[in-house]
């Protein structure tokens, strides 16, 4: 095999697809057959990154901003519209077997597939099958994630029967019974309680570490990104916002701080505001800019009280995904 | 009167619902013309020079349209997947969503059956005697209670069992056998025709069939009547049952 | 050889599982019995009026029913728990996106990777109707139209496959069609030989659907001996509709991978 220098490789990636527009009624459904009208979507806009291996990135971004389409096109289920994507020296999109082997994606929003009727030793059987796995590998696999992933109860039970937190931590551990290098997680907490979404989070670092696998994660929740991966990748709008460590995306955003004030008067003249009741106004106002702000108001306004803040890291995101990064 | 207003409203509202998916009522017209029309090539083979057959098939085409129920699909399911409950906490009877669905698509279904049925009619040129067809309304109405009664009764079934496919499938072939679709009823060996016609399902296809068609002048409405009465009967103890059950396990 | 140790793996978890639903067997075994029962019935009120139905003796009769069971059941055992509904549960649901994930041929992932073994139990009773229907039969067929039969018995199975996938298919193009009640309506006319319809439908399913060559063709090969001619014709519509159906799909995983999200 050859030495590579990244395990992801994108370049200039976009993608656009036709929708159909569709409107509602027994008319326009009959009018749909015979011609419609479709709205191009642009999807991902020249998009590019890589990821060295071993590395683990999160993968930000509100929803649909095209995260998923991303994760998509580097697993292979799609092809771009344009750009170059290497996902271990191999174009995804051509699904060679040898290629296939070597990677998971595994989606939150569905995590099992196959015939809910199997147990989970029956489903991870046929992953060993599918996957080649030679039997002493596999043997050794299944205790290592037995232990990680706490599967020994979980192993005779059906598919169908198992609770959401289960069926992600079995849908981990049917992806990674053939050790793949690269992982794409799609959401893996979703929808998960914190314990639940604690433990999945404490068995990806896990089999980062015992494996050296590269990962590249997508998640609405910070608390998931902020343990696991010390790179970001913030997308919006189908380009990319941020790339870089997860700290300085903070000081990137913290040139804001917020006033709290109390007053009768309208003090929106002085910056954004953010948030207004009872004469009690939040105002965002650069960093630099607090101190001069500060005086004008107090100068301006009758003010009752007045304090200066730090904006959680929750908030910034948001703010980000709302108005993009200047 | 209250009821009889929230079940229009709801008939109203399931009508349009079911308007989006048009192209997939098409395919059930299919499935509900399939087996008469079948048993019109097989018995116009054997009898190639009696038109009451056409006549007759074409009859039970339409009725099978009008009164198609899909309580398997369309109320089970609800137990299936817990969605009962809603249904349960609303303020009026559980029955008057299932009527109002049932109601709306067998609308659909005859609105884009019956071109079919008038294409074949034309093709086969069959000519119906208006009068019968005039005097085999009540027929058809009470034929209609009976099919969805039937069908409510065995989806009821899924309180019970998660295979209630199976048992609707089954009762679906009942009808079909002894309600006059496999064959007219009048040729069915005598010991079957003798069951048959004491059985409820001649009521539920065949005898408005056979009065629209002319075949028959006169039926006994009194037989569907007794048969509309036992089925909600059985239908209400097995609803009560269901219930209890249902609220007892927890979903 | 990958596949069919694939195939048997997941056939025989689908079996252990299946089995131990005791009431789900039952439930099963009794409605395969019914179903085939009322089939049979309906036919044989026909011969208490007729001797012949479009020149169909009661003995070819029986032959076509359980041959039309038998590539039923093989249909409802190892491609219906694939393909069924499949813009809801392939698209939709994205069971097909996993397929595309894994390594080897999506089509056979996709088409016959499930199984449900207690539907064999059709195959079981139409080779039991076949028997009977051979046993009442003036003459018993011959070792060239036993062979032939089955040469098109596997012909018509390829068939159904085919226009499963097919029908799958129409899928990429039009995700919002969903045409398996029709599909399963339309099989049913196989159970009857194809004289029996009038002629417009006759040809639509000789030569458009091909519901003839599931039970009326082979039927007759093994009681009225076999026709090379048809033989042929049934070997290259197996192979004709198989490429037809690889190609289709090929091309919808192009639109599919390119076009939706």
């Amino acid at each position: 095999m050859v030495a590579t220098m990244s395990a992801v490789e994108v370049e200039n990636l976009s993608m656009s697809y036709k929708a159909p527009v569709r409107k509602s009624g027994l008319r326009a459904a009959f009018g749909s057959l015979v011609r419609r009208e479709y709205k191009t979507v642009q999807a991902l806009d020249e998009v590019s990154f890589t990821i060295a291996p071993g590395e683990v990135a999160g993968f930000i971004g509100p929803n649909g901003a095209g995260k998923t389409t991303t994760m998509k096109i580097l697993s292979g289920i799609l092809h771009p519209t344009s750009g170059a994507v290497q996902v271990l020296d191999t174009v995804p999109w051509q699904r060679r077997s040898a290629f296939l082997k070597r990677i998971a994606f595994v989606r939150g929003s569905q995590p099992v597939g196959g015939s809910q009727e199997l147990t989970v030793m029956d489903s991870l059987e046929y992953q060993r099958l599918l996957y080649d796995v030679p039997r002493p590998t596999f043997r050794r696999t299944l205790a290592d994630l037995e232990a990680l992933l706490e599967l020994d109860p979980l192993l005779e039970r059906q598919l169908r029967a198992l609770s959401l937190g289960e069926r992600m931590r079995v849908g981990l551990a049917m992806a990674l019974i053939y050790r793949p290098e690269v992982l794409f997680l799609d959401e893996p907490t979703i929808g998960l309680d914190v314990t639940a979404a604690g433990q999945i989070r404490e068995f990806v670092r896990e089999y980062v570490e015992q494996t050296g696998a590269t990962v590249l994660l997508t998640s609405h929740y910070m608390a998931d990104v902020e343990s696991l991966c010390p790179r970001l990748i913030l997308i919006d709008k189908g380009k990319v916002q941020y790339d870089g460590p997860l700290a300085e995306l903070s000081a990137r955003l913290s040139p804001y701080k917020l006033i709290r004030i109390s007053t009768q008067g309208d003090p929106s003249p002085f910056g954004e505001v953010v948030d207004k009741a009872d004469g009690q106004w939040v105002l965002r106002v650069p960093r630099d800019e607090v101190a001069g702000t500060t005086g004008r108001l107090l100068q301006a306004l009758e003010v009752v009280d007045l304090a200066v803040e730090e904006p959680p890291l929750e908030k910034v995101i948001d703010q980000a995904y709302r108005e993009g990064l200047r | 009167m209250r009821t009889a207003v929230l079940l229009g409203f709801r008939l109203r509202q399931e009508v349009l619902e079911w308007s989006g998916a048009w192209w997939f009522l098409m395919t059930l017209v299919v499935q509900a013309v399939v087996a008469p029309l079948i048993g019109l090539f097989v018995w116009s083979a054997v009898y190639p020079d009696d038109p009451a057959i056409a006549r007759y098939y074409v009859a039970v085409i339409l009725v099978t349209l009008m009164t198609e129920s899909f309580e398997q699909h369309t109320f089970s399911e609800r137990i299936y997947n817990g969605t009962l409950s809603h249904e349960l906490l609303r303020p009026q009877p559980v029955a008057v969503g299932v009527i109002g669905m049932n109601l709306a698509i067998r609308a659909w279904l005859t609105l884009l059956g019956a071109p079919i049925v008038l294409l074949t009619g034309i093709a086969l040129q069959v000519g119906f005697d208006w009068w019968a067809v005039a005097r085999s309304t009540p027929y058809l109405v009470l034929a209609a209670v009976l099919v969805f009664l039937w069908t409510f009764l065995l989806s009821l079934t899924a309180f019970w069992t998660d295979r209630v496919h199976a048992v609707v499938g089954f009762g679906s072939q009942l009808v079909f056998l002894f309600g006059g679709t496999a064959a007219p009823i009048g040729l069915l060996p005598d010991g079957l025709r003798r069951v048959a016609e004491v059985l409820p399902f001649y009521g539920m296809s065949g005898l408005p069939a056979e009065i629209a068609a002319g075949t028959r002048g006169d039926g006994s409405l009194g037989y569907q009547l007794v048969w509309v009465v036992v089925l909600v009967g059985v239908v209400m103890v097995l609803w009560r049952a269901g219930v209890r059950r249902y609220t007892a396990v927890g979903s | 050889m990958k596949l069919l140790r694939l195939l048997a793996a997941g056939f025989s978890m689908s079996l252990r599982r299946s089995v131990a639903f005791r009431v789900n067997l039952v439930f099963d075994v009794l409605l395969a019995f019914t179903g085939l029962g009322t089939a049979i019935a309906a036919v044989l009120i026909v011969f208490t009026r007729a001797d012949t139905l479009a020149g169909w003796s009661k003995a070819e009769f029986l032959v076509l029913i359980g041959t039309y069971q038998l590539i039923t059941g093989l249909r409802t055992t190892f491609i219906d728990p694939n393909l069924s509904w499949f813009p809801e549960t392939g698209i939709r649901e994205g069971k097909l996106d996993g397929y595309l994930l894994q390594p080897a041929p999506s089509l056979f992932l996709s088409s016959l990777s499930l199984s449900s073994p207690l539907q064999l139990i059709q195959v079981v009773l139409g080779v039991g109707v076949l028997a009977w229907g051979i046993g009442v039969a003036d003459r018993s067929p011959g070792a060239a139209g036993v062979m032939s039969w089955l040469v098109l018995v596997v012909a018509g199975t390829v068939v159904t496959w085919a226009l499963s996938v097919l029908l799958a298919c129409l899928a990429f193009w039009a995700p919002k069609l969903q045409l398996d009640v029709f599909y399963h309506s339309a099989w049913q006319l196989g159970r009857y030989p194809t004289d029996v319809f009038a002629r417009p439908l006759r040809i639509l399913l000789t030569y458009v659907f091909p519901m003839a060559l599931i039970a009326s063709v082979p039927s007759t090969a093994l009681l009225r001996g076999p026709q090379f001619g048809v033989l042929l014709a049934g070997v290259a519509a197996a192979a004709g509709a198989a490429a037809l159906a690889a190609l289709a799909w090929r091309a919808g995983l192009r639109r599919y991978t390119g076009a939706t999200s």
